[in-house]
């Protein structure tokens, strides 16, 4: 695994996690201990995915950063990984 | 409603009273002003979470709901 796919994984597990406390918040509004852990998720997730876009250009074709090209059209596209 | 939710953590019918986990009295646990034939679902609490690497890999950040089809207790 290079360095693209395991900064990839890592935004995998942030999101994932993320995505379930969000679930379990839907129906526990209030839930301080929950309400703490998405914060925490939420902040490791935002910093995941911009190291990612920083170091290997866009995941989605609205997070195109520079403007002297529309980097999302190069290669490797992000869910392209070795086999 | 409320006295429904101390039964949340009755995990098994015949836990003993010693452990005091779940008190089995005599009305069977006492739903008796729900209606029969309806299906029951305890109120879920944040707890047992997993950390988010190995959520990823079994599904679900609670472990309580990790339950693959495999007929055994995962360990």
């Amino acid at each position: 695994m290079d360095e693209r796919e395991e900064l990839m994984k890592n935004l995998q597990i942030a999101d994932f996690a993320l995505i379930d406390t969000v679930l379990y918040l839907d129906t526990h509004p209030s839930d301080k201990a929950a309400l703490n852990h998405y914060d925490r998720l939420k902040k490791i997730s935002q910093a995941r995915e911009d190291e990612y876009i920083s170091k290997f250009g866009p995941l989605n074709s609205t997070n195109v950063e520079s403007s002297d090209i529309f980097s999302w059209v190069n290669n490797p596209w992000p869910w392209e990984v070795d086999a | 409603m409320n006295q429904f939710y101390n039964m949340q953590n009755c995990r098994t019918m015949h836990m003993s009273p010693n452990n005091n986990a779940c008190i089995i009295n005599s009305d069977k646990n006492n739903m008796s002003h729900f209606p029969v034939g309806m299906a029951y679902i305890p109120w879920q609490s944040w707890r047992r979470i997993y950390r988010s690497e190995i959520a990823l890999e079994r599904g679900t950040i609670f472990q309580e709901l990790d339950l693959p089809f495999l007929g055994q207790e995962v360990v």
